[in-house]
């Protein structure tokens, strides 16, 4: 397990299935019966097959799924099928609110932005070198990373 | 560097280095801002839940060897395990120690892993590691991030989670075959 998260306010509470309850928590791990949230969002890794609920065949590589909670679609992806990135460790993905994707394929630190068509518009490349985890040395890997609006900044 | 202006989402970056600080970057790849400490992960929080205070991010407080905590493992055997926190907390923009939690964890170090949300009621909600043995191997021990740890600011009570294992854990059954296999190669020593 490596990420927790209310599921605060949300369509499905809204529509009022109660495990989807606004107090409830999110955790990755899979575990028989327990609900998924809303919209769930997997940042597979190279590590390990991606999420087994969306059936994708990933060998190498890494993806981003955002699968549907109660039919457990994918309903958006990155990449398609040719894996175009890859970390086996950390990373992260977050949903903007223009609708792009903000992706770090962490242990490269590599940032970038992705438009719903699959278009990278803002790629950046870490300069900040330091050891990184399982004793690699001099690489430029990020946990996870953050997008902040402009009006959070003094 | 890439940047569509006029497609991208504009606004800033945060991320934790891995020399231990915490940067804020901008779209054109400037450092805005360097905090000392660093984050697993650093998250700039909502002035909606500070008050309206801009500027506060969550960060590690401070780091334990918990490779050497208790004698604790990382899943690579024989490896030393990461440094993890002791404490973590919330600092304001000029790093100034706003609050802190840790040491009261089982264990005496919360040994955040990876994850934590600053909730709507001004909690913090915490994934932690709990020391745990492996089987089959009398003296090891190694991490298990099973702890979900509800802090209040101002309350010394506190939810805590143990989410129950898996009915399967290939993970743990995988790393400690693959702990034992190297113990009887003698790549690492059981003390």
């Amino acid at each position: 397990m490596n990420a927790v998260h209310a599921l605060g306010p949300n369509h499905w509470a809204a529509c009022g299935d109660r495990r989807f309850a606004p107090d409830n928590m999110v955790r990755t791990g899979s575990r028989k019966g327990c609900p998924a949230p809303a919209t769930c969002w997997c940042s597979t890794t190279g590590e390990r097959p991606a999420t087994s609920r969306a059936d994708l065949p990933v060998v190498c590589g890494a993806c981003v799924l955002e699968i549907n909670a109660v039919t457990r679609a994918v309903v958006w992806q990155y990449p398609g099928p040719k894996r175009t990135f890859f970390s086996p460790r950390p990373g992260s993905a977050q949903r903007l609110p223009t609708g792009n994707t903000l992706i770090d394929e962490g242990i490269r630190g590599r940032f970038f932005q992705v438009a719903p068509a699959g278009k990278i518009v803002w790629e950046y490349r870490s300069a900040f070198v330091g050891k990184g985890p399982r004793g690699l040395q001099a690489i430029p890997w990020a946990c996870r990373i953050q997008a902040v609006p402009y009006g959070w900044v003094p | 560097m890439r940047y569509d202006s006029a497609r991208a989402h504009n606004g800033d970056v945060l991320l934790s280095s891995p020399n231990g600080k915490t940067c804020l970057i901008d779209r054109n790849g400037n450092v805005l801002h360097v905090w000392s400490c660093g984050g697993f992960p650093a998250r700039m929080l909502n002035p909606a839940s500070t008050g309206g205070v801009k500027g506060e991010i969550g960060v590690q407080t401070s780091l334990v060897a918990a490779g050497g905590r208790a004698g604790a493992i990382g899943p690579v055997p024989g490896e030393k395990g990461p440094l993890a926190d002791l404490t973590c907390g919330h600092v304001n923009w000029q790093g100034g120690m706003l609050w802190r939690w840790g040491t009261q964890a089982p264990g005496g170090a919360v040994l955040g892993h990876q994850d934590w949300q600053r909730l709507p009621n001004g909690d913090t909600l915490i994934l932690g590691n709990r020391v745990t043995r492996l089987q089959g191997l009398d003296k090891r021990l190694m991490l298990d991030p099973v702890m979900i740890y509800e802090v209040c600011p101002t309350r010394v009570d506190r939810l805590e989670l143990q989410v129950p294992a898996a009915p399967e854990r290939p993970g743990v059954q995988r790393r400690a075959a693959a702990a034992d296999g190297a113990r009887r190669a003698g790549r690492i020593t059981c003390t």
